[in-house]
Formats: C-alpha cells, sequence, structure tokens
C-alpha cells in the first residue's frame, strides 16, 4: 500500500465534493473555496510567469519598446478609479479591436466560406444514394435553419410558410437532442475519471471509510445521534 | 418516495453502476470512426523527423476526456520520430498536464532543445495563437521552466507556423486552431475534442479544414486501439458502457411511472 499525502487529499477532495449530493454541506463548501483559491492561485501565477517571460524579459534585454504593453496592461486596472476610467478605455478598445479583426478574419474564410464550398461540393456525378440523402440533409438543414432565423423583414406565417417553418425546427431539435446527449456523456466520463482514480489506485483504500464517514453525517443529520436533553 | 429522496437514491445508485466495471472487468471491442481513422492515417502520412505542434489545452475539469486524446498524440508523434514543441494557450492547468504526459512517455533519444520543447502557456487565446503562428519567437522569449529558448536548435528552425509540419491539438476546443493558423497557412491539423464540442468542430472535419477528428473518450479509446496499447480512455469507455445501460434503464423506468400515474390521475 502507497497511500501517500497527495492521493489522501486527492480522495477527500472527491468526496467532500460528491457530499453536496445528499445536500449542501460545510465540508463541500470549504473544498469548493479552498478548488476555486487554488485554481485562481494557479492562474495568477502562471500569468505573471508568462508577462515575465514575454514582457519583463525582453524589455531588461534592452527592448524599450516593451514598455508599451507593460503600460497598457496596467491601464486596464483605472477599472477601478472613477476619475481615470477614461485611460482603461484605451487598451479595451485595442483589446477588442484585435479581438473582433481577427475573429472576422479568421471566420470569414473558415467558417463562411470554406463552410460553403464543402456544402456546394457536396454532390457529385455517380455519388451513391446514401452520400446524396446525406448531402441533401445537409443542405435542407443548413439553409431552411437559416431561413428560420431571419428576422430582418417581417413574413407572415400562414399556409405554406408555417407549414415550412415546422421543418428547420425538427432540425434544431434533432441538433440539441444529439449536443444535449453528448453533454451528458461528458460529465459520465468526469465522474468515470474520479471512480478510476478510486478504483484503481490505492484510494481505493479511502472508500469504506468515506462510506463510514458518509454514513455518520447522514445519521447526524437525520437526528439519530442528536443527545436529547432531559 | 419523496422526490428529494428519489433524487438522492438515482445518484447513488447511479455511482454504484459506473463502479460496477471495476469488480466485474468486461472489455467491450470498439470500432474505429472513419475521423478517427483519418487523424491517425493523417499522422502516418507525415515524414519522420517533421517537426509537430502538440496543444494541451483543457482544465482539469475536462483533463479526463481530453488528456488521454492529447497523450495519445504525444506517443504516435514520438513514434513517428517527430520533432516536437507543446504549447498551452487556453487553460494554464494544462501546462502541469503536458509535464505529467512527458514524464509518462519514453523519450529515448530524444534531447531536451534538439528534439522537444515544452513552451508553456501564453495568455490571449487567440490572439496568441494568431501571434504565435506569424512570428514565434516574437511571442515565445522562453520555455516552459523560464529557459531562453535562443540557442535551442529546434526552435531555431521554426519561426513561424510555416516551419510546422502537422498540428496536434489536443484540446477541448480547437476552433481558434482552425480561424488563425488553417485558414491563413493552410496547416495540416487534427485534433481532439470532448463530446460537447464535437458536433460544432465535425462541421471543419466535413469541409476537411480539420484532416481528422477524435469524439471525446470514445475517440480516444478508439486512437489508443489504433497506437495499439489501452489507456484510460478505453478504461472511461469501459464505465460509459455501463452508463447507457444505466440511462437507458433510468429513461424506460421513469417514463413507465409517469404514464402510469397519468392513467391514474
Amino acid at each position: 500500500m502507497n497511500l501517500t499525502l497527495a492521493i489522501l487529499l486527492e480522495a477527500a477532495c472527491t468526496f467532500a465534493i460528491w457530499s453536496y449530493l445528499y445536500k449542501e454541506n460545510p465540508v463541500y463548501r470549504l473544498f469548493e473555496y479552498v478548488f476555486i483559491g487554488i485554481s485562481v492561485g494557479h492562474i495568477l501565477v502562471m500569468s505573471i510567469s508568462s508577462i515575465n517571460g514575454s514582457a519583463i524579459v525582453p524589455l531588461l534585454a534592452g527592448n524599450v519598446l516593451y514598455i508599451i504593453p507593460i503600460i497598457l496592461g496596467f491601464t486596464l486596472y483605472f477599472y477601478f478609479s472613477r476619475s481615470f476610467y477614461y485611460l482603461y478605455r484605451i487598451p479595451m478598445a485595442l483589446l477588442v479591436g484585435t479581438g473582433v479583426g481577427l475573429g472576422i478574419r479568421g471566420a470569414a474564410h473558415s467558417t463562411i466560406i470554406n463552410q460553403t464550398i464543402a456544402n456546394i461540393s457536396l454532390f457529385k456525378l455517380g455519388m451513391d444514394w446514401l452520400s446524396l440523402l446525406k448531402g441533401l440533409a445537409i443542405v435542407v438543414g443548413s439553409v431552411s435553419v437559416l431561413y428560420y432565423f431571419i428576422f430582418t423583414y417581417y413574413v407572415e406565417q400562414k399556409g405554406v410558410i408555417k407549414n415550412a417553418m415546422r421543418l428547420p425546427r425538427y432540425f434544431i431539435m434533432l441538433t440539441f437532442g444529439a449536443l444535449l446527449a453528448n453533454v451528458v456523456m461528458v460529465r459520465t466520463s468526469y465522474l468515470s475519471g474520479r471512480l478510476i482514480f478510486l478504483w484503481t489506485t490505492d484510494a481505493i483504500y479511502t472508500i469504506p471509510i468515506a462510506i463510514a464517514i458518509f454514513s455518520i453525517g447522514i445519521l447526524y443529520d437525520k437526528g439519530f445521534l442528536h443527545i436529547k436533553k432531559k | 418516495m419523496e422526490a428529494s429522496t428519489l433524487r438522492k437514491l438515482i445518484h447513488l445508485s447511479f455511482i454504484v453502476a459506473l463502479s460496477l466495471p471495476f469488480i466485474f472487468p468486461i472489455n467491450i471491442p470498439i470500432s474505429v470512426n472513419k475521423s478517427t481513422q483519418d487523424a491517425y492515417n493523417t499522422v502516418e502520412s507525415i515524414p519522420e523527423g517533421s517537426i509537430a505542434l502538440i496543444n494541451f489545452d483543457f482544465s482539469t475539469q475536462s483533463a479526463p476526456e481530453v488528456y488521454p486524446q492529447a497523450l495519445a498524440f504525444l506517443k504516435h508523434a514520438i513514434r513517428r520520430h517527430f520533432k516536437f514543441v507543446i504549447t498551452t494557450f487556453e487553460s494554464p492547468d494544462a501546462v502541469l498536464y503536458a509535464k505529467q504526459a512527458l514524464a509518462s512517455v519514453d523519450l529515448t533519444g530524444y534531447k531536451y532543445g534538439k528534439d522537444y520543447v515544452h513552451l508553456g502557456y501564453f495568455p490571449g487565446k487567440e490572439t496568441s495563437i494568431s501571434a504565435f503562428g506569424r512570428d514565434v519567437h516574437g511571442l515565445v522569449k522562453t520555455d516552459a521552466d523560464g529557459s531562453s529558448i535562443v540557442d535551442m536548435p529546434l526552435m531555431q528552425q521554426i519561426q513561424s507556423a510555416k516551419d510546422i509540419s502537422i498540428w496536434l491539438i489536443g484540446s477541448y476546443n480547437s476552433q481558434p486552431f482552425i480561424t488563425q493558423i488553417y485558414a491563413p497557412y493552410n496547416a495540416i491539423m487534427i485534433s481532439a475534442s470532448d463530446g460537447s464540442s464535437y458536433q460544432s468542430l465535425y462541421t471543419y472535419y466535413q469541409s476537411k479544414q480539420l484532416k481528422g477528428l477524435l469524439n471525446g473518450a470514445r475517440g480516444g479509446a478508439e486512437y489508443e486501439g489504433l497506437l495499439g496499447y489501452a489507456g484510460q480512455a478505453k478504461a472511461i469507455m469501459n464505465v460509459q458502457n455501463f452508463s447507457h445501460v444505466f440511462f437507458i434503464g433510468a429513461i424506460v423506468i421513469g417514463n413507465i411511472i409517469y404514464f402510469r400515474r397519468g392513467k391514474k390521475q
């Protein structure tokens, strides 16, 4: 048995968070705060380390231009000042502008142009029936769902249009159904990861201890262990 | 029975059901999807000794799904004798997982700095990815441990995205790489995913912007199978099979109770 402190802590964290399934309790809350604290601390250290490597080190090496992004970075903290709030807008405008510019460039090419080309090129001469059906489903699905989300002019929904509006709704429902099923399976994978840790490492020895602690906690909560005052 | 008690019982029975494969081990064979096979074939088609980028990008929460896929990419890169750099652009947690992965694989014949480099984490997400693609040395000055990369022979060979032969994206969301790296540089790229991002990424695979795509833990298990080992993804799939049975049973029982109540009312 090699029940190290790391394994013990990991198992304790797992069981403490699982205790929420019974009800919210102080142990769960403690471990929740510990988790948030560690995550924030780790991200902070990694970010400082990154800024040090990509800006401070080159600045100290003589590249004085690196002072500009460092100053811009600091001006972000003027968000908390009423008097100098306007300075916060400068780096923010740069961040938003760069983000939007990069996003549009990438999206235009890979999401709009390439996807449209891919949809058009689905149909080829001599293609088999299955590919034809698949292609038709993709094209009809894309066009009908796009039509469903046209808000720029009003179309009165009656007759053929009203019936036609049902088709995209079915496509959207099918997509959401598949998405939801996958999200459930993802969550199961996360749980599986924890179970693999508990059952395949020396953490297995902590399972009976955890069951005992859970049982005492539930009995206490239900009032079986309360001492009655005379 | 009260609704809250029933809910707790379902939670408990779910954990018990998912623990069954550890008590009664089963090994259900997994067929390989075309998107996974394409990912494998793409890596195989790249000449030995080429330069690969392996991106580790996932939080602790999504690690059970994505880490086995990223690890499989790393093992495949080593098997193909690729020189490789490891990066992280989104989740700082993944730096630790990358170190864990490097410690767990056999790096015989590999020399740090000459054959592989762990560059660590760069904040900025999409902006950083774009900057990395345009000018690697403009963004990266030091490796994950803070050592200068200027004198590293491998880093002297990599100036921009054009110098990287294949991008192995071990991330739950590789869309920023597609928009910032595939689009401008026409890079060869394969990607991992978690189950919830697979659908949205599949459109990029279908349009051949991604040359291959792994579908969450299942994709990881398939890739492990192609590489000839059973790792964590395969273990997760064994548990998943029990969860499928549990969910189907719960849906059936729930519907029976619902309709019986409906009749009584």
